[in-house]
Formats: structure tokens, sequence, C-alpha cells
């Protein structure tokens, strides 16, 4: 209870901050003149800024009291609704006295934004089951883009431009990270295994696993270009088949050898915590050494791969964001391309859907595992 | 019958069976006791398999074990180990179906030998669909026991089976596989280094120091056949004391008498040593106890002339 206190403390903090100081949005007229800084107050008047700081500070104050649950399941509801809200209001806005065209003007979302969508976060997972709330409060705003209900926001805007890239980028990426961890899973347990079997080969098996851990995402993928330039040079038909030093090959290689170390690393760590009376017992009954693997060993440490597979599409996710260095496409062509053109919308449309990718592998995983525990333990308790 | 002749095993420097050679008789339960690097666990594990011998021979039932592959000769042979080593992933009878399942029972017939294991020894039959973890360390071990008896072998190998369960329960479980074992007659061979337990339940107890067997004779017996500096340690010098759990009132020759309320009254399942217990702090009470309706009086004297009967007649 005291660290959800701390996150609610934090939070009166964060929205007093971003409600005052800070800009929520920055309106530009086009995408590279210099924005007009956007405060809330501008948008509701001073009078309306301390009047949401108050009732937000109510509502802060009545999460932390313990009061009855039922009035806290609606201000928590109520807070996550907030974001959108904020973000339909920031697209209708219009700054006085500004010439524009509206073509071409936009409203990149602020560090105000930020803030309150920050302090939002932290009073809804003050609360118990919080997973709902944070999917309406990313969906609202994603819902209100569909919709087509807030088209002056910078980032929409971007994504009108880019909508037939961004689309192919997007499968391009979910491609490029699912298919080199699907590919990581068989050999990656196969090597935990191997290392757990062979103990003498473990400390091998794992120091190179863990060298390509150790080497940076980038120069690993440096490293990766050259022999297969040489390689697509000496023999063409390899780059016919896509093969070269640049595009989806080295990036889905790259991406396959990080994927290994956790799915090694798990692997190898849960069959060395098997309980040796388990197995001595399971010899000692006469089953087999394959299915003493099958029946025993494998069940019992699929947990523990299964939450290495997890890390490993995770942290896949993120990590494919480097193939668009490399011409292999995926969200990272698109926020390289918006660094480039120092177009922060367009950054934040290429980040964005990245990390809620991530979420969603993470609650998925999440979900399996926690069946797959309880398939283990018994149904019940 | 078990068998092993002249085995020899080390371990780099380290000699764990030195040119040793034991019989298990058919029906017995030998305990083979010893300090702990004695190389108890390492003759058990020969006969399995578990362990090869550097040299030596096994034969059960004057068949060499070398004679089965492994895993056929494991699933002949109940073996039950410490910490049970239970399968924390699937229920009790899960767990007790396993050899016969390798063995390919029908499964009502598997079925039918859960049901008759569990009440055996003690264990409700709801307890089926139980997993590992449900179970307290006693409740653990009787399923290990099932486990151990499920395809019902004629050989049954424990390793210190009972050694990680508190004391409480390890009494109650030790005299559930005594009567279990006097009903079923299984040719045990049972490691530990718990001499009260090896008093328990062996038939005949095998003293084992440095790879060699020091003393082999009955619980009843053993340091009097040669006086040897090493058993006598071993065994201490209050081991008469200790032999008294092994015969109850009802191995005693009493003397009848006509029973009195102020009398003191004992079970006449109550073991000699608790007898003797009862009769020290008893002063002039008299201490008698009822054998098919007839009270008899219990002396000290009759304790004595069983245990010089049992241990030096």
């Amino acid at each position: 209870m005291t660290s959800g206190r701390l996150r609610l403390r934090l939070a009166g903090l964060v929205l007093l901050g971003s409600s005052f100081g800070l800009p929520v949005g920055d309106f530009k007229i086009n995408r590279i003149m210099r924005p007009i800084p956007v405060p809330l107050s501008d948008l509701i008047g001073t009078f309306g800024v301390i009047l949401v700081v108050f009732i937000g500070g109510v509502a802060l104050w009545t999460l932390a009291k313990s009061m009855s649950s039922f009035i806290k399941r609606w201000i928590v509801w109520g807070l996550a609704l907030v974001p959108g809200v904020l973000i339909f209001g920031l697209s209708t806005f219009i700054p006085a006295g500004v010439e524009f065209n509206p073509e071409a003007a936009r409203m990149a979302l602020g560090a105000g934004t930020a803030g309150i969508y920050l302090a939002v976060l932290l009073a809804i997972t003050s609360q118990p089951s919080s997973r709902w709330l944070i999917v309406v409060s990313i969906g609202l705003p994603i819902g209100l883009a569909v919709l087509g209900q807030i088209p002056m926001i910078g980032i929409v805007k971007e994504y009108q431009n880019y909508k037939s890239t961004f689309n192919a980028e997007f499968i391009r990426h979910l491609t490029l990270a699912l298919s080199s961890g699907v590919i990581a899973i068989l050999p990656g347990i196969l090597m935990g295994y191997w290392a757990y079997k062979y103990p003498k080969s473990s400390e091998g098996i794992l120091s190179v696993v863990n060298l390509f851990q150790v080497a940076p995402t980038l120069s690993l993928l440096g490293l990766i270009m050259i022999p297969l330039s040489l390689l697509s040079k000496q023999f063409p038909f390899l780059k016919s088949l896509g093969i070269s030093g640049i595009g989806f090959a080295p990036a889905f290689i790259v991406l396959t050898l990080y994927a290994l170390m956790p799915i090694v690393a798990n692997a190898y760590a849960a069959f060395k915590q098997l309980d040796p009376a388990v197995l001595e017992s399971a010899k000692g009954m006469g089953l087999t050494s394959r299915q003493i693997l099958r029946q025993v060993s494998l069940p019992l440490a699929s947990p523990i791969i299964l939450s290495g597979i997890r890390t490993a599409f995770t942290q896949n996710i993120g990590n494919a964001i480097l193939a668009g260095l490399v011409g292999g496409g995926g969200f990272g062509a698109i926020i390289f391309l918006g660094l480039s053109q120092s177009a922060s919308d367009l950054v934040l449309l290429g980040t964005l859907p990245v990390v809620i990718m991530a979420l969603i592998t993470e609650s998925l995983f999440e979900r399996i595992q926690a069946r797959l525990e309880r398939q283990l333990r018994g149904a019940h308790d | 019958m078990i068998k092993l002749s002249h085995m020899t095993k080390t371990y780099g420097a380290i000699t764990a069976l030195d040119d040793l050679s034991l019989e298990v008789r058919n029906g017995e339960c030998l305990v083979l006791i010893g300090p702990s690097g004695c190389g108890k666990s390492t003759l058990l594990k020969t006969i399995n398999r578990l362990v090869e011998p550097d040299a030596g021979e096994i034969t059960i039932h004057q068949k060499p074990i070398h004679d089965y592959a492994p895993e056929v000769l494991r699933r002949q042979i109940g073996y039950c180990i410490q910490g049970v080593g239970l399968f924390p992933h699937l229920s009790v009878s899960d767990n007790i179906a396993v050899v016969p399942r390798l063995l390919k029972w029908d499964e009502p017939k598997i079925q039918a030998r859960i049901d008759e294991l569990l009440t055996l020894t003690g264990l409700p039959l709801s307890y089926k669909t139980k997993r590992p973890h449900q179970l307290s360390g006693g409740e653990a071990q009787r399923v290990g026991v099932c486990r151990a008896l499920a395809a019902d072998p004629e050989v049954l190998l424990m390793d210190e089976p009972f050694g990680a369960v508190d004391p409480m329960t390890r009494e109650q479980i030790q005299l559930a596989f005594r009567e279990l074992q006097r009903r079923l007659k299984k040719t045990v061979l049972f490691v530990t280094h718990d001499l009260e337990e090896a008093i328990l339940l062996g038939d005949r107890i095998a003293l084992m120091h440095r790879g060699k067997i020091l003393e082999l004779s009955t619980p009843e017996s053993l340091g009097q056949s040669t006086p040897n500096e090493t058993v006598n340690q071993f065994i201490g010098a209050d081991y008469a004391l200790r032999i008294l759990r092994r015969s109850t009132l009802e191995d005693l020759k009493l003397t009848a008498v006509q029973p009195q309320t102020e009398d003191r009254r004992l079970e006449s399942t109550s073991s000699l040593k608790e007898a003797l217990a009862v009769l020290l702090e008893s002063g002039n009470q008299r201490v008698i106890t009822v054998i098919d309706h007839q009270a008899y009086r219990v002396d000290v004297g009759d304790i004595m002339a069983h245990l010089q009967a049992v241990r030096y007649g």
C-alpha cells in the first residue's frame, strides 16, 4: 500500500508541474516552423487550470485515503479518459492571432501532455487490476485518431502522410521481430540443455552467447554486414534470394543472435534448478533418458524456459528498430527518417507502436505463463 | 535373493567398496548402516545400476543383473530415496502409476493398484488427485513408498527413505513400514545412518565401515560375535536398552496375577523400553498388563531374562 501512496503523491506533483509550468502542446504553422507553446491555461483559462488541479488533487487524495472501492473505481475510470479528452481539446484549439494554412498546420503533443499522462498512469497503477484502465487510456486517443476526430494532432498528420509506409513497416517490424525470435527458440533450448547436460561445455556455450549480448547491437550489425556482403558478391544467387550486406538478412541474423541469449541462459538455469532427488528417482524407477527429458525435465523446466522466450521476444520488438539503420525496414525506418528531418511527431509515430507492441507481447506471455504454472501446480490448491 | 560378490568401487583415492560380498535373503529386510561416506549408498546403487562397480558381480534370484538393460532391471526393483523425489507436476496417482505405465499395465489394473496401495499405506483415496506440494512430509514419504511398491516388485531398495521427515512423523512411518513389510515380505535392502531405525526395521543389520562390512547379524546379537573397537563405538554402551524397543510385553514370559485397582497398567503392545521406563518410575506400585483377559505382573527380572535370552542366549 505504501508504494501506492507514493505513486499518488508523485502523481499529484507531476500533475501540478505539468498543468502550470509546461506547455501541453506545441502549435506549428507547418512542419519545420518554430513551434508556439500552448500552455493548459490557453485551452481552458487560468481559472480552468486551477479548477482542474483542484479536482485532480481531490481525486488523488480520495484514492489515497481508504474509502469505498466503488468511488475509487469511478475515479480511476474517469482519470483513464483524461489523456483522450486533453488530446481532443488540443486538436480543436486554434491559437489567437496566428495566420496558418490548416493543411500544413499541426499541434504537436507537448511536455505538459506527457506529464499529465504520466500522472494519470501513476494514479491508475496505484490501484489493483489496472490493466484495462491502461488499455483505455492508450486506446481512447488511438480510437479518436482512427475515427478522424483529432486530425490536427501532429502525430496523426504524420500518419496521414505516411500511411502506406507505416502499414508496410508495421508488418515488416512484426515479421522481423517475431520470426527471428521463433527461429531462436529451438536452438536456444537445445544449447541450454547441452550446457546443462555437459557441464564442461557450459562455460563455453554461455560465454559465446553472452558475447552476442555484450557486443553493442549496432556494432554487431556492422560485423555481420561484412561477411554477408562478401558472400553475396561471391555467390550471386544469394543476392537473388535477398541475402546481402544490407536489408532484411543482417537484421534478421543479429536479432536471432540477440534472442538466443535469454533463451539459452534461462533454459540452462531451468534445467539446473531441477531437484536432483526427482531426477534420481526418475532414473532409479527405470525411465530412459529420453523419457526423463520428455516426461520430467522439460515440463518442470518449461516455466523458466518460457520466461526466457518472453524476454527474447519483448527485447526483439525493441531491437528491431535498429533494422531501420541497415535498410531492414520496420519502425526504425520511420524513426530514423523523423530524426533526420527533426520531425519529432514522425519519431513519435515510429516509437509509440513499438512501445505498445512490447507491452502487448509482455502481457500475452504473462497470461500463457500463468496458465502453464497453474497446469503444473494442479488445478486446485 | 540378492547376492553381491567381491564388489569393488573407487572414486579417485577414496575406496567406496572394498572387495565386499553380501547376501540379502528372500523376504528379509536387511539394514545397511554405517557412518556417512562408508559406501552404503554406493553399494545400494550398484544393485539397480545407478552406479557401475569397478569389479564384482550381482545376481538377483541367481540371474546376473547385467543380463538386463538398466531400465528393464530398474522397473523390476522398487526404489525409494531420501527427499522422496515425487514428480511435482503429477498428481499422487500419476506418480504411483509411473512404473506400471512403463510396464504397459492396462489402466483399470493400474487404478485398482493405486487404490490398493493407498489403503495399504493408510492414505485416504481422496489424495489421488492431490499434488506433491499439497502433502505433508510424512504423507509424501508414504506416497514414495507406494510408488516404489507400485509394480509389486520383489526387491525393494530404500536409501535413507525417512531421513528427511521430522522425528515424530518418522517414528509413525517407521512403524507403518514395519507393519507393511511383515505383511508383504519383500526382499528389502535398507540404507540408513540411524541406529534406532536399523534396530526397529532390520531383520538383520550389516554394519559398514570404509567399504567393508564389519559385522552382519540380527539386531539382538549385533556386537556379540567378535569384539571389535569400531563396532562397539558405533553401537554404543546403551545398545542393550535400544534393542528393548524391538520386543513387546507379549514376548515376555510373565507371571499371572489377580489385578487390583491400585495397579499401574500397561498396554500389552508396549515395547520393553517403555515398560522398563514405567517400571523405573513406579516405585512400590505394581505394574501389570492384560493379555487375553488375563492380568500379568511385569517385573524388571522378566525383562532382564528376555534380554539375556535374545542377546546372549
